[in-house]
């Protein structure tokens, strides 16, 4: 029989929470969160709300409760829509009031912002001045069939800002041999598994090219479960220890960089 | 948990494997194929899935008679594992595909199923179109297997038409589509859907709670997605062993038993 058991619990980089996006799914709070979590073996999640993302109220009060109430088991990224504008004060401050939060999200295809535009540069400064974690979307077409956060455009934030440990969200779907490149050629850039991980090959493809040193594993929950992407990974022909590095060491070694309190 | 998968594809391909990304839209992207009957049974033998309900690429890439035919010479030797589904056409147009030349073909190749491709085979699946042919394919209890991909409204509107017919969501999206398979489960009691993009949170428990176990069947929606994922879902899933083997197998099995060729 296949061994499909794991010795070691797994944790989640790319995370949300709350109702989000006008979709069905039957539990979003943290509280369902939490259970959801312990029903499938998932000891951390880095979470960014989607009222965070969506709602322009600016309150983002879902996080900090959340992150306040489960200290061990949610960390947040501080959301940043560049359609409210950008408040680097702001961001400051927040980070400083909740030790929780670990780094900043990006969703440059939804805001319809270019990753490389202006309105981001403050945001990339000040994460490369403070080494900081950035997850941001990442797909190579777009919603409106261009493209805000593709290869070419992650290449040039990379480049000017080297300081920064930039997780690529989805892989840039569509662009994972350019992912893959940014991954080998950029020492901070990492590949985040998130949907792209259901792809038959790509999680071998990752490991064989990248290294699973450079490979995490996020899931988008609650719209999605945990169980599908989990078991993406550890049915995918790669090493015990590769699939280790995925699931948990290499996130612990990035939110430890990152000054993640008790990671 | 035997498995018995209803919907895998083998074969090569002429471009980069079409997928839809979260939000629907279209990505290119090189997903592994198995592009012989042997090698997808290696990815079945590894991931010890017993049975698939198989199609060839060419079914839907190159010419539907073509690739039916080629996908019963490719797994010639193979029957016992891998069950032949064809890909349907008007007759209209295409005569081989009038039901007193079909549906004896069909049973002299043991083939049990049907997998209709509308968009990419230019023509609309609906009574004015194929009549006939739907109302057999209802009437023999043929599974009829449907993807949403360009979208649920010619789904909505075949089943209107032809209440009884069974059909098999496959290929259903990676985002929820609760809203858009609920109302279809809870209207057709022969519409069910496959598992092999089914990761809802809790997806499992609800479906087997609201319509029943009987409605799920687990498929992989091999090579665009790894086997793995379906069958951990399923695996780890809070339902109970009898209706995990529903889903796992079961189901499936009852439907092609009740084929009537």
């Amino acid at each position: 029989m296949k061994n499909w058991d794991l010795d070691y619990k797994v944790i989640d980089m790319h995370n949300h929470m709350g109702l989000e996006y006008c979709l069905y799914y039957p539990e979003h709070d943290a509280d369902g969160m939490v259970k959801a979590m312990d029903e499938s073996g998932i000891e951390l999640i880095v979470s960014a709300p989607c009222e965070d993302l969506f709602d322009g109220s600016g309150k983002r009060e879902q996080i900090t409760d959340a992150m306040k109430r489960y200290p061990d088991r949610i960390r947040g990224y501080y959301s940043v829509n560049p359609l409210l504008g950008v408040d680097i004060n702001e961001i400051e401050r927040a980070f400083k009031e909740n030790p929780g939060y670990v780094g900043l999200k990006l969703l440059p295809d939804y805001h319809r912002t270019n990753l490389n535009g202006e309105v981001y540069e403050p945001v990339f400064r000040f994460a490369n001045q403070h080494k900081m974690l950035v997850l941001s979307h990442t797909w190579g077409i777009s919603m409106n069939g261009e493209s805000c956060n593709s290869a070419d455009k992650i290449a040039d934030i990379l480049e000017k800002y080297p300081d920064i440990t930039f997780l690529m969200g989805h892989s840039i779907q569509g662009q994972v041999e350019e992912a893959i490149e940014i991954a080998n050629t950029f020492k901070g850039a990492y590949l985040d598994l998130c949907d792209t991980c259901r792809l038959n090959g790509v999680v071998e493809k990752m490991v064989k090219k990248a290294g699973s040193e450079k490979v995490i594993f996020g899931t988008d929950a609650p719209m999605q479960g945990y169980h599908f992407q989990m078991g993406a990974v550890i049915g995918a022909r790669i090493s015990k220890e590769e699939k280790r590095n995925i699931l948990r060491d290499n996130a612990l070694g990035i939110l430890r960089r990152a000054g993640c309190p008790n990671c | 948990m035997r498995l018995f998968d209803c919907n895998a594809c083998f074969g090569n391909e002429m471009i980069n494997h079409e997928c839809v990304n979260h939000e629907n839209f279209i990505v290119l992207e090189k997903v592994e194929l198995a592009k012989t009957a042997k090698e997808l049974l290696e990815y079945m033998e590894a991931m010890e899935i017993a049975k698939s309900l198989v199609w060839h690429k060419a079914q839907y890439e190159l010419d539907a008679t073509a690739g039916n035919q080629k996908l019963l010479s490719e797994i010639k030797g193979f029957e016992e594992r891998l069950k032949p589904s064809w890909t349907i056409l008007p007759d209209i147009t295409d005569e081989q595909y009038s039901p007193e030349r079909l549906f004896p073909e069909m049973k002299k190749h043991g083939v049990k199923a049907l997998r209709a491709f509308p968009v990419q085979d230019r023509y609309l699946l609906n009574g004015v179109t194929m009549g006939e042919q739907l109302s057999y394919i209802s009437q023999q209890r043929i599974p009829l297997f449907l993807s949403p991909q360009s979208g649920f409204e010619f789904i909505y509107e075949v089943l209107k038409e032809f209440p009884d017919l069974t059909v098999i969501l496959v290929n259903i999206g990676w985002w929820p589509s609760a809203r858009l398979i609920y109302p279809l489960l809870s209207r057709y009691q022969n519409v069910y859907f496959e598992t092999g993009d089914f990761s809802m949170m809790h997806g499992y428990e609800e479906v087997c709670n609201k319509f029943g176990s009987e409605r799920l069947l687990f498929g992989t929606n091999f090579p665009t997605n790894t086997m793995a994922g379906s069958i951990y879902a399923l695996m780890k899933a809070r339902i109970t062993q009898e209706q995990r083997e529903h889903i796992a197998h079961e189901n499936l099995e009852r439907i092609l038993s009740e084929v009537r060729l």
